[in-house]
């Protein structure tokens, strides 16, 4: 649901809705304030008026004592009064605020005193007119005056719930048309909020594509128009099509990379034959046009079969093969290996630090990881004896599933393109190497299922070797 | 109710008076009308005078005011020819004025006063429940709504002088029955009192309003509101108009307006009739001169 909240084809047209609501209120509010102010000040004119218009007769009734002439009055315009201020009064005291007439006889008795606030006694009347709230009435008190003395006053009330009762009204209407239309702009609101944001969500859904990688065939509909969703989708296409040429270029290299790494270990391996093989073809001319050479042809024969296990030599180290072993690695390999380097030439010149260790048997196939640890702790005595004072270390770290081996030197750093070739049969950087020690390193990796990273920076050279153990095998 | 009564009488005066003065131009018949009826039918007036007016072939005019005394003036002041007046105001100008005609209601010439209280005051017995109360009279010149209540009142109290003030907490004029009626039916006023005659009319014509009035009291009968003359008027108006009158209920037109009024007839009768009237004028004039 949330997921659902955050999606603009969600939040745009609720957002068009909310916005017309709030609108709505706000405009509602307003209304029945504006409404209400003008009912009340309706209502106190109204009043006003009335009492105004009444004033003379009920004077002149007041003076004579016509009690009857002064209720026709009062009580003829509550009939012709709407039901909804029937709650409202009109009365009219004595000079001693006794009742002498009101249009609700029954409620203000003859002759009785009353007052607005209930006050006991006699109240005399106000000197000047005036508008007072009492009982959620609105009342107006205008004195009678006879020959500018008073001798009486007109009491006017409405019921201010009148005044609500109307505004409810009003609102209640306004609420009723606001429905209808919300009705009307909710599935126009949200079909319009759709239609503006499909473009969007159609851009959105082509870069998940983009993503995921699939490329090929991806179609990016583009909609017209030139506002910013229309530039945005344009200059997508643009960029989608750029990454199509990126990729494709990027497949060319690789495809020319690979070709040019399959010369080249056909250059190397056409070299290593060829050598004996030249060789061997001299011994045999020299045999045939010699004379003395027949009398010993064991000679020629030794230089053939030498030639021939050169070649072999050199097409089984191509042909790396973990042979089935079943001997595990000890720790007497582990000591036999640190004889061997340390034994090596050039070993007197470089600092050797052994770090680690394993106290039993690994599960894994000795001779095999012997050759590993052998290549890679030979490669780095021999790199950083280059540069004294050379400094190797060779870390065997065993752990619950696997075993880790690190091997840094100090060596000469190995530039960036050599890098990526140094795993490659026949490439060397030494005078006099094969070329073929990290090809087999990588090839007897490979065949352990195990991975070999290689790093090189100007504090040295690292090189990082992780063997799992066969499964349902632990040390 | 009294009132009521008397314009009526004018108004049969009037016709009376046509056949004699047909002549055209001639100066219009002028009756006064006072509430002793419930004088606001104006249709029914215009079909009356209508009436009179194609009987004696003279333009009539009914005259209405508010109040019995404005008619009384009108009377003196010889600018009536008629008028149906309260019994009471009768008396009271014996010399000047002479009976035209009495109404016949219900069988007989005469009607009561109904003394009244709201229809939820049920333990109103009498006038002297309503002590403390707000008491409704119709006009000062009428029998029925002012002089026998306070004739009551006086037998009640014969020892206070000006008993009702006493008795009731306020006491107002409505000048019209049927506005003490509508003062009584809506709580203006806790009791009044009021023609019988009007009170019986209305609750035929607006039944609503008399329910919500209950009588607690009923007087003894007295002559019904007469319609008298000016003794100044020409004899031969006069002699027309009673003669209209007297035979009205002969006509056809005529006994139906009669029935419009809810009366029978109209008679003669001699001053007698509104003897009743007169002694009850005169105890409460002695008592207030006390």
């Amino acid at each position: 649901m949330r997921r659902r909240f955050q999606s603009l084809r969600v939040r745009m047209p609720l957002s068009l809705v909310l916005v017309s609501l709030l609108t709505f209120s706000f405009l509602s509010l307003v209304v029945g304030v504006q409404t209400s102010l003008n009912l009340e000040k309706d209502l106190k004119r109204s009043l006003r008026a009335q009492a105004h218009a009444l004033a003379p007769i009920l004077t002149d009734a007041l003076l004579h004592d016509d009690v009857w002439t002064a209720y026709t009055a009062l009580h003829g315009p509550r009939r012709a009064r709407s039901e909804d201020d029937a709650s409202g009064f009109r009365l009219v005291l004595d000079e001693q605020g006794r009742v002498f007439v009101s249009d609700h006889p029954r409620r203000f008795p003859l002759a009785t005193p009353w007052s607005a606030d209930n006050t006991p006694g006699p109240v005399p009347p106000p000197a000047t007119s005036r508008m007072i709230r009492f009982d959620g009435r609105l009342g107006y008190w205008l004195p009678l005056r006879a020959d500018q003395t008073p001798i009486g006053t007109l009491v006017i009330a409405a019921r201010r719930g009148a005044v609500q009762a109307r505004l409810l009204e009003i609102l209640g209407s306004a609420l009723v048309g606001m429905t209808a239309l919300l009705l009307l702009i909710v599935p126009l609101g949200w079909l319009w909020g759709a239609r503006l944001v499909q473009p969007l969500v159609r851009l959105a859904e082509c870069m998940r594509q983009v993503e995921k990688d699939e490329l090929e065939g991806l179609q990016c509909p583009v909609t017209g128009g030139n506002d910013e969703i229309g530039q945005l989708s344009r200059r997508f296409r643009l960029m989608l099509e750029e990454l199509r040429q990126k990729r494709a270029l990027e497949r060319q290299m690789v495809a020319q990379d690979r070709l040019a790494a399959i010369g080249r270990l056909a250059g190397g391996v056409a070299h290593e034959i060829n050598n004996p093989l030249a060789g061997m073809l001299v011994a045999i001319d020299t045999y045939r046009r010699v004379p003395a050479a027949k009398k010993n042809p064991d000679r020629t024969l030794a230089l053939v079969e030498r030639g021939l296990q050169q070649i072999q030599a050199t097409v089984s180290a191509l042909l790396v093969e973990c042979r089935l072993e079943k001997r595990r690695f000890s720790p007497a390999d582990l000591e036999d290996i640190r004889r061997l380097v340390t034994a090596d030439r050039a070993a007197a010149q470089v600092e050797i630090h052994w770090r680690g260790g394993i106290d039993s048997d690994l599960p894994l196939p000795a001779n095999a990881l012997r050759q590993i640890l052998l290549n890679l702790t030979l490669n780095a005595v021999q790199a950083a004896a280059e540069q004294p004072p050379g400094r190797v270390e060779i870390a065997l770290s065993p752990q619950a599933d696997r075993v880790q081996v690190d091997v840094n030197n100090s060596g000469r750093p190995i530039p960036p393109q050599e890098l990526e070739h140094i795993f490659e049969p026949f490439h060397t950087s030494k005078p006099g190497g094969n070329g073929l020690g990290l090809w087999i390193t990588y090839q007897i990796v490979e065949q352990l299922h195990g991975e070999i990273l290689a790093r090189s920076e100007a504090a040295g050279t690292h090189f990082q070797v992780t063997l799992p153990y066969p499964a349902g095998e632990a040390p | 109710m009294t009132m009521r009564r008397r314009t009526f009488l004018n108004l049969l005066g009037g016709l009376a008076l046509s056949p004699g003065l047909s002549q055209a131009g001639a100066n219009p018949l002028r009756i006064g009308l006072t509430p002793v009826i419930l004088d606001n039918r104006v249709d029914f007036l215009h079909r009356w005078a209508a009436w009179i007016e194609q009987q004696l072939g003279l333009p009539v005019h009914f005259v209405q005011r508010a109040k019995y005394q404005e008619i009384m003036d009108l009377l003196e002041r010889g600018q009536l020819d008629a008028a149906w007046i309260c019994g009471y105001p009768y008396v009271r100008h014996l010399d000047t004025l002479e009976l035209l005609a009495v109404p016949v209601y219900r069988g007989e010439p005469l009607y009561q006063a109904y003394l009244i209280t709201g229809v939820h005051s049920t333990r109103v017995k009498s006038l002297k429940d309503l002590s403390g109360k707000v008491f409704a009279f119709s006009d000062p010149l009428s029998n029925s709504g002012y002089l026998y209540p306070v004739y009551r009142l006086h037998q009640l109290f014969p020892h206070q002088s000006e008993s009702q003030r006493r008795l009731f907490r306020r006491t107002f004029f409505t000048w019209g029955h049927r506005h003490v009626i509508e003062a009584v039916a809506s709580g203006l006023a806790d009791g009044g009192s009021v023609d019988g005659y009007v009170w019986d009319q209305l609750q035929r014509l607006h039944p609503e309003l008399t329910r919500q009035t209950r009588i607690f009291e009923r007087s003894p009968k007295f002559g019904f509101p007469p319609l008298v003359t000016t003794r100044h008027l020409d004899s031969q108006r006069r002699a027309a108009l009673a003669a209209l009158l007297g035979r009205m209920h002969e006509d056809p037109t005529g006994r139906h307006l009669l029935r419009s009024l809810g009366l029978d007839r109209f008679v003669f009768r001699t001053t007698r009739l509104y003897a009743g009237i007169a002694l009850m004028a005169s105890s409460v004039a002695q008592q207030a001169g006390t």
